[in-house]
C-alpha cells in the first residue's frame, strides 16, 4: 500500500468530516437565498453598489457559520445573483474565518485584543482586495455575469411547502453537482499537503524569531483548508508555543480564508489573467500585514516552545517506518471527531446519495414551480419573500448565537466533565496506558477552553487569575503529553510531572469555582 | 458565462507549484518528532526569588553597577540582550507566582506590579534613569516579600 496515497485519502477524509457541518450550513443559506430572497434582495442584503457594500458583506460574512467550503454554494448564488465581484470577495474570504464560536474561542487564547487586531486586519484585507477587484472587474466586463446571469428575469414564485422541497432538492442536486466537486477539490489541498509534507515537518518552522516564518505560512495556508474553529484552535497553539504573530495571521487569513476550490472557482468565472492580479494582490497584502503585526503583537516575556504539534494535521498522519494495516489507516484517519461532524458527514451521506438520485431521475426544483397563490387555502398568508428570506438568515444568526450557549456550557457543567477527564487522564498515565490518558488530555484541554469562553460569555470576563491558571494547566498537560509520548516511556519522570499537575490541577479548579 | 478552456489547465499549473514550494518544509530533524523538547530559556527563574535575582542582577547591569555579566557571550554590547532578558523575566513573574500556593488577590498585587514594570521596561534610557532603578528595586522587593509570605505559609 502507497504511504503517499494513503496519507492523502486519510488527510482527504479527515477534512470531508470537519467541513460537513458548515457545508450544509453552505447549502442551507444558497438555497434561501435562491428561493426565499431572491436575486434582487440578496444584492441589497451584500449593500448593492454602495460604499457600505464590502463592510457590510464582511458583516454578513462574519455573522454566518460556515467555512471555506460551506461559502462555496454560497458563492455560486452570489455570482448568479450578481452581486459585485468586491463585495463576493469580501464575503468569501472573510466568512470563513470567523463564527460566533470561533471567535469567542478566540477572545480567551491570547489577549483579546491581539483577535480584535486579527479581525480589523481581515476587514481591512477584505476591503482593499475588493476594492482592486471591483475596478478591475469594471475594467473587464466580460467577467461579470455568468451562465446564470438572467437570475432576475421572472422566475414562476415557489411558495408554501413546496418552496422547502425546491430548497431540499436544489441543496441535495448542488451537492451531488458543482458544490461536492468542488468539496473534493478544497480537500484535495489536505491531501497534496499529507502526500508532500513528511510526518511532523512542520513543527519548527513557525518560531517567534523566525523572519521567514509569515511568509512560510502564506505558502503553505493556501492549500490548507481549515474550519475556523480548527484554525482558531491552531492560533491558540500559537499563542501557547509563542510562535510568529504574523504566521498565526496568515494562517488565519489564507488557511481558513481560502483554499484550493475558492481559487479554482474564481479562476472559473473570472479567468487566469484576472485572477492572477486579484491573487497576487491578495498574498501582497497579506504579507504585508503578518509582517506590520509579526513584532507588535510578541507578548512581552513571550517564551518559545521550540516546536508546536498545531500544524501536524497537514503533513503525513504516518511517522516514518509505519508498516500500513488496515486498523492503523481506520484509528488514524477516524481521529476524535466532534458529534455534530459525524452527525454532519451523515447527513451529507443522506443528501448526496438524494442528489444523484434527482439527477438520475432528472428532477429538478422546476417541478415546484406549479403551484400559483390562486391555489391557496382561504386562511394562507403570502408572505413576501425578502421578509421569509431575512428571517431565515436572522433565525439562522440567531442559532448559531444560542449555540454558542450549548457549544460553552456554565462553568458548573465544564467542572463535571473536567472532573471525569482528568480522572481518566491522571489514572491513564499513571498506569503507563498510553494512548488513553492522550485522549483524555486533549479532552482535559478542549474542556479547560470550554471553561473560559463559558465563564466569559455568562460573567462577562475571564479574570486574569483564571485565564492564567487555565495557561499553566495547558503547559502542563502539553509536557505531560510529550513526557508520555517519549520511547522508551519513563513513569518517574511521568511522576513527577503529575504530582506538579495535581496542585496546578486543584489552583485551576478553585478559580472558577 | 466566460468560457476559459485552459483554466483547468493553468490551474493545475498553480497547483504544481504550490505543491513544488511546498518542498521547503520539512528537515531531517523534523522527521523525528519524539526527539523534540520543550524549549525552556535559560534565563527562566526557578522561582520569585530567583526572579527577584534576575532582575537585580540585570539592573546591576543595565545601570553600569556591575561589571559582572547576568548572561554568558562576549565581545559584543551585550546590552540589548540584557534589556530583552530583563523584560522576559518580567513578564514570566505573573506565571511563575501562579503555580504557587498564593491566593488571587496575592497574586494580583505580583501580576499589577509586573504589568506596570513591564510597560515601563517597553523603553529603557541609556544609561537607566534613577526612577526606573528606584521602580525596579521596588519590585523586587515585591517579589522577595511576596516569596518570604509563601515561605511563612509553608512552614
Amino acid at each position: 500500500m502507497s504511504l503517499i496515497l494513503v496519507s492523502a485519502i486519510t488527510r482527504m477524509f479527515q477534512g470531508l468530516v470537519v467541513s460537513a457541518p458548515t457545508l450544509l450550513v453552505g447549502l442551507l443559506i444558497a438555497g434561501v437565498l435562491r428561493y426565499y430572497l431572491g436575486p434582487a434582495d440578496t444584492r441589497r442584503l451584500f449593500g448593492g453598489d454602495s460604499i457600505r457594500g464590502l463592510p457590510q458583506a464582511w458583516l454578513i460574512g462574519m455573522l454566518l457559520p460556515v467555512c471555506s467550503i460551506g461559502v462555496l454554494p454560497i458563492l455560486r448564488e452570489l455570482h448568479r445573483a450578481r452581486v459585485r465581484p468586491g463585495a463576493m470577495t469580501a464575503f468569501a474570504l472573510s466568512a470563513p474565518l470567523f463564527n460566533p464560536l470561533s471567535l469567542l474561542y478566540g477572545l480567551t487564547l491570547s489577549r483579546p485584543i491581539v483577535i480584535i487586531s486579527f479581525a480589523l486586519a481581515s476587514l481591512v484585507l477584505v476591503t482593499v482586495l475588493g476594492t482592486i477587484w471591483d475596478r478591475y472587474a469594471k475594467r473587464e466586463p466580460s467577467g461579470l455575469g455568468g451562465e446564470d446571469s438572467d437570475a432576475d428575469a421572472t422566475e414562476p414564485a415557489i411558495i408554501g411547502l413546496r418552496r422547502m422541497l425546491a430548497l431540499l432538492v436544489f441543496s441535495a442536486r448542488e451537492l451531488a453537482g458543482p458544490s461536492g466537486a468542488l468539496t473534493l477539490l478544497a480537500v484535495s489541498g489536505l491531501g497534496i499537503l499529507g502526500a508532500a509534507l513528511p510526518y511532523g515537518a512542520l513543527q519548527a518552522s513557525f518560531e517567534m524569531n523566525d523572519p521567514w516564518a509569515p511568509a512560510r505560512m502564506t505558502l503553505l495556508a493556501v492549500p490548507v483548508y481549515a474550519t475556523p474553529m480548527m484554525a482558531m484552535g491552531q492560533l491558540g497553539m500559537m499563542f501557547v508555543h509563542s510562535n510568529s504573530p504574523g504566521a498565526a495571521l496568515s494562517m488565519l487569513l489564507l488557511g481558513a480564508g481560502l483554499n484550493l476550490a475558492t481559487l479554482f472557482w474564481f479562476v472559473r468565472r473570472y479567468g487566469y489573467r484576472a485572477i492572477s492580479i486579484w491573487f497576487v494582490s491578495l498574498i501582497s497584502l497579506v504579507l504585508l500585514v503578518s509582517y506590520a503585526i509579526d513584532r507588535p503583537l510578541i507578548l512581552p516575556g513571550a517564551e518559545p516552545a521550540g516546536h508546536t504539534h498545531a500544524f501536524d494535521v497537514y503533513a503525513t498522519p504516518f511517522g516514518p517506518g509505519t508498516s500500513l494495516n488496515w486498523a492503523l489507516i481506520r484509528e488514524t484517519a477516524t481521529r476524535p471527531f466532534h458529534i455534530f461532524e459525524v452527525a454532519g458527514l451523515a447527513l451529507l451521506g443522506v443528501l448526496a446519495a438524494l442528489g444523484l438520485l434527482f439527477h438520475w431521475l432528472k428532477l429538478d426544483e422546476t417541478r415546484f414551480q406549479r403551484e400559483s397563490p390562486a391555489e391557496l387555502a382561504a386562511y394562507d398568508r403570502v408572505v413576501p419573500r425578502p421578509v421569509l428570506g431575512l428571517t431565515l438568515l436572522g433565525g439562522l444568526i440567531a442559532f448559531s448565537i444560542v449555540g454558542c450557549f450549548a457549544y460553552y456550557p456554565p462553568a458548573k457543567v465544564c467542572l463535571e466533565q473536567i472532573s471525569d477527564a482528568r480522572g481518566e487522564a491522571y489514572t491513564a498515565a499513571t498506569s503507563g496506558n498510553v494512548e488513553h490518558a492522550l485522549h483524555w488530555i486533549k479532552q482535559l484541554e478542549d474542556w479547560s477552553r470550554k471553561l473560559e469562553v463559558g465563564t466569559f460569555l455568562r460573567e462577562g470576563e475571564v479574570r486574569p487569575y483564571q485565564r492564567m491558571q487555565g495557561k499553566l494547566i495547558r503547559k502542563k498537560l502539553e509536557l505531560l503529553e510529550h513526557e508520555l509520548e517519549h520511547e522508551p516511556l519513563e513513569p518517574e519522570e511521568v511522576s513527577e510531572i503529575l504530582r506538579q499537575l495535581y496542585a496546578a490541577d486543584q489552583r485551576w479548579r478553585d478559580a472558577f469555582r | 458565462m466566460m468560457s476559459h478552456p485552459t483554466s483547468a489547465r493553468q490551474f493545475v499549473s498553480l497547483v504544481i507549484i504550490s505543491f513544488a514550494l511546498t518542498g521547503c518544509f520539512g528537515g531531517p530533524e523534523a522527521d523525528h518528532h519524539e526527539s523534540v523538547e520543550h524549549f525552556v530559556p535559560d534565563h527562566w527563574p526557578a522561582d520569585l526569588l530567583d526572579a527577584a535575582a534576575k532582575v537585580a542582577q540585570r539592573a546591576s547591569a543595565l545601570a553600569g553597577q556591575s561589571t559582572e555579566s547576568p548572561t554568558d557571550g562576549s565581545g559584543s554590547d551585550r546590552r540589548p540582550m540584557i534589556e530583552r532578558e530583563l523584560r522576559d523575566v518580567v513578564g514570566w513573574v505573573p506565571e511563575i507566582a501562579a503555580d504557587t500556593p498564593l491566593t488571587e488577590a496575592q497574586w494580583m498585587v505580583v501580576h499589577e506590579a509586573s504589568e506596570a514594570m513591564s510597560n515601563r521596561l517597553k523603553t529603557i534610557r541609556r544609561p537607566m534613569d534613577e526612577e526606573t532603578l528606584r521602580a525596579i528595586d521596588e519590585y523586587r522587593r515585591l517579589l522577595v516579600e511576596t516569596s518570604e509570605t509563601l515561605l511563612g505559609a509553608s512552614r
